[in-house]
């Protein structure tokens, strides 16, 4: 079928539909995205008889597409490595239940972390799951391993989990393209109620089951790490898997100073195949485990005398591995003196929320609102609300809601309780707000709940949410407002303001506030489409902004606002021209009215 | 003991969220690849593309991971000068630079691509315009450059794209005159 250049997570995507798989369920997340994204596109442009999903979260997407698998067919759930902690529980049963058809969890860590809460590893999730996961060292493995994983599934019932990093997801490689052929499979459910259904007595049957199964997986080809490199007597054995393989791999041809070394490349970090372990740290003078981000391979050693890594502290056990890590390691376990390193600090610019975003006219408005306020807020682009002092709390999916209530809870008896706003964004609010949102309503708390409604799933690259609909490949479906699921929760009151109008969402959050004495949680909609959507910005009003002299370089737009396209001069601030979209909105922020816009047709 | 392979290029890029750092890291790539190189990346999403520091890697040759160490990398790319500055480690010793920047500075290779892209009344240009520059330093040639940024920018960007790789190649022309 040709070559082309593929970015990981669409290597993963064509190893899905190549795999022959009948659906496909996913909720967004960096580093995962692209996978249910491209899903989607090819079996549109190949007309394949596949369904795929954007599911409401990652729980839904598991059962949904386990389901699926059971009635025979293939399927793949995809989600990053903190959405797999959501989806823990249908994912806990599944291992033990098993499958009928091919079931494929892919599952995205982020070592770093560079766009996630936590660094945890997959690879410990699936050992503690009891379901083998694959380890992949680039796209063109990870395509590899994807279709391979499915006819493995299915010849020992059980889940897969595959298990790429940040660097395999985003990287980009020249690839063989596989064939994709419709799927023929029909689906065929065969009734077991003592296993798709079962009762703790015959779960412990199932659990022996499961073991039996994980003792033969262990004897498969993936569990037996493979001498890829060096001579089999080498000094120093490095044992190693997914994309840290790789950086060894590079180094080791690029400077010749370790000699002496052989690499062992593992695919299958769990189960693994013990006696080989044992084999190789009896071999070698040295065991060297490399690996991300925890000690997953080193600690499945049965004798760990000659071995070192994560548990020893050779390896850094946080943070991502890096080519400069690997080679300083491996400086250190072989004894090359090493040139002192250039202690520069390197700056980071930090992120913060796009020139023209309206979630800054909210955050602004709320702090006025509310002064003095606790604000929790939730996962998306609106955690940068941060920078502009409106997000107190990040926990993870949903918490925005709960810990409201929670804080509320806390401070009730006090002398003046502080106000309180929960602050979460559209597609999150749906992901994992609804529930707290009843919670806290029938155990009485009170506070402001602010739904970001820009009518998409922005930090990850715009997935579409129920709101917005067309989450399938095929468009079936209703749409879902949020104004619905709010006062289907049992919310009284819900507000729908534009935030560019940042006075007027000042009044309704102060409204809403004091609404909420006797309703509990009062909602009010945030919405203004996200700016990144090129339509949308086309729609809205221009303005060609200007900074007076009657600026007196305060600062306070900068600091208060936090637009990048405002930057503090000596005399004055000034709008820097290619950052700023021309919203207008920082002309309300100004105390000394300096800042001036003009219409632009 | 394999022979160390240092036939391989690498060359790494460096700019802020929004730039478009990756249309330009996919274009370099396509342009490797389409002369039968082997090719590799590496790039940025999510929280970090929000006008945070952006990077990315291309590594044309026998390479199995998309990183390039600090002190290997044979071209850097910025497409905004206080971020090439921050990164001219990256480079190798006898490694050059390419670089949005009014002045030449510390850089090997210069364009104001900010101020290009603004005469040419498209300030999201500034990536095609490096481009052209870097993609001319690499030894590709124009016609090359304009079929794959035919075929991988957005339909209604083509001609704008490909307005901004001219000006960013021909930039380098008429410096060596
Ligand atoms: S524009 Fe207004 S808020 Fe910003 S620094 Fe000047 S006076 Fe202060
Ligand atoms: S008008 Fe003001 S708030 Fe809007 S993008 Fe420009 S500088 Fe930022």
């Amino acid at each position: 079928m040709g070559k082309k250049i593929l970015l990981g997570n669409e290597a993963i995507a064509y190893g899905i539909l190549a795999g022959g798989a009948n659906m496909v369920a996913s909720y967004p997340g960096t580093p995962a995205s692209e996978v249910c994204e491209a899903a989607m596109k090819l079996v549109k442009k190949h007309d394949l008889p596949c369904h795929v999903e954007w599911s409401i979260n990652e729980k839904t997407a598991v059962e949904v597409a386990y389901a699926n698998a059971i009635a025979s067919l293939r399927s793949a759930a995809i989600m990053k490595q903190v959405g797999l902690n959501v989806a823990s529980d249908p994912v806990m049963s599944a291992a033990y239940m098993g499958t009928a058809g091919g079931f494929l969890l892919v599952v995205a860590d982020d070592p770093g972390p560079h766009s996630s809460q936590t660094e945890q590893d997959t690879r410990f999730f699936a050992m503690h799951a009891k379901i083998p996961v694959l380890d992949p060292s680039s796209p063109e493995e990870a395509m590899k391993m994807t279709i391979e994983a499915f006819e493995f599934s299915e010849q020992y019932h059980t889940p897969v989990i595959l298990r790429p990093t940040t660097r395999v997801c985003h990287a980009r490689q020249l690839l063989d393209l596989p064939a994709i052929n419709p799927a023929s499979r029909q689906p065929d459910f065969r009734k077991d109620p003592y296993r798709w259904a079962a009762t703790p007595g015959p779960r412990l049957v199932l659990h022996k089951e499961l073991n039996e199964k994980l003792a033969r997986i262990a004897l498969h080809e993936w569990a037996r790490p493979k001498r890829v490199f060096g001579q089999p007597g080498a000094r120093l054995a490095i044992v190693s898997s997914g994309v840290a393989y790789a950086y060894i791999m590079d180094v080791l041809k690029a400077f010749d100073r370790w000699p002496d070394v052989c690499v062992y490349k593992v695919d299958m970090p769990y189960p693994m195949d013990h006696s080989l372990l044992l084999r190789i740290a009896q071999a070698h003078e040295k065991v060297l485990v490399v690996e991300e981000t925890e000690p997953v391979i080193e600690m499945q050693f049965p004798n760990r005398e000659r071995v070192s890594g994560r548990i020893d502290g050779t390896v850094p056990n946080t943070g991502e591995l890096t080519p400069e890590i690997v080679m300083r390691v491996l400086d250190e376990v072989t004894g090359v003196p090493r040139e002192p390193e250039d202690g520069a600090a390197r700056k980071q610019r930090r992120p913060s929320l796009c020139a023209g975003c309206g979630h800054r006219g909210a955050f602004y408005a709320i702090k006025k609102a509310l002064p003095k306020g606790i604000y929790t807020s939730d996962i998306g682009c609106y955690t940068l609300g941060l920078n502009l002092g409106g997000v107190d709390t990040c926990l993870c999916m949903g918490a925005a809601v709960s810990q409201a209530a929670g804080f509320y809870h806390a401070f009730k008896n006090t002398v003046n309780p502080p106000p309180i706003a929960a602050i979460i964004g559209d597609s999150t609010y749906f992901h994992a707000g609804i529930p707290p949102t009843i919670n806290a309503l029938v155990t009485g708390a009170r506070f402001v709940l602010v739904i970001l409604d820009n009518a998409t799933t922005a930090m990850t690259g715009h997935q579409p949410t129920p709101a917005t609909g067309c989450v399938t490949n095929d468009y079936a479906g209703r749409t879902l407002q949020l104004e619905e699921v709010l006062r289907g929760c049992g919310v009284q009151t819900v507000f729908v303001h534009d935030p560019y109008d940042v006075k007027g969402f000042t009044e309704i959050t102060k409204k809403a506030y004091s609404l909420s004495e006797d309703q509990g949680v009062v909602a009010v909609i945030a919405r203004h489409p996200c700016i990144r959507d090129r339509q949308a910005l086309k729609d809205q009003a221009v303005y060609a902004m200007d900074i007076t002299e009657e600026c007196t370089a305060c600062g306070y737009c900068v600091e208060q606002f936090e637009c990048p396209a405002l930057e503090m001069g000596d005399e004055r601030a000034h709008i820097d021209p290619s950052l700023c979209i021309g919203c207008g909105v920082c002309v309300h922020i100004c105390p000394h009215n300096a800042i001036k816009a003009e219409r632009r047709l | 003991m394999m022979e160390p392979d240092r036939t391989g290029r690498q060359v790494f890029m460096v700019g802020r969220g929004g730039q478009g750092i990756l249309l330009l890291a996919k274009a370099l790539a396509e342009l490797a690849s389409r002369k039968g190189m082997k090719v590799i990346t590496s790039e940025t999403h999510g929280m970090a593309m929000r006008g945070g520091t952006v990077t990315a890697s291309l590594k044309i040759g026998s390479y199995m991971s998309p990183l390039i160490p600090a002190g290997s990398a044979d071209m850097l790319i910025g497409l905004e000068e206080s971020e090439a500055q921050d990164h001219l480690h990256m480079l190798r010793p006898g490694g050059v630079s390419v670089v949005n920047a009014p002045q030449q500075g510390p850089f090997d290779f210069t364009v104001d691509a900010t101020g290009r892209a603004l005469e040419m009344g498209s300030p999201g240009s500034v990536n095609m315009i490096v481009l052209g520059l870097a993609a001319s330093i690499l030894g590709f040639t124009l016609p090359e450059i304009r079929t794959v940024i035919q075929e991988i920018s957005p339909e209604k960007f083509v001609s704008k794209n490909i307005e901004g790789v001219e000006a960013g190649f021909d930039s380098r022309e008429s410096k060596s005159h």
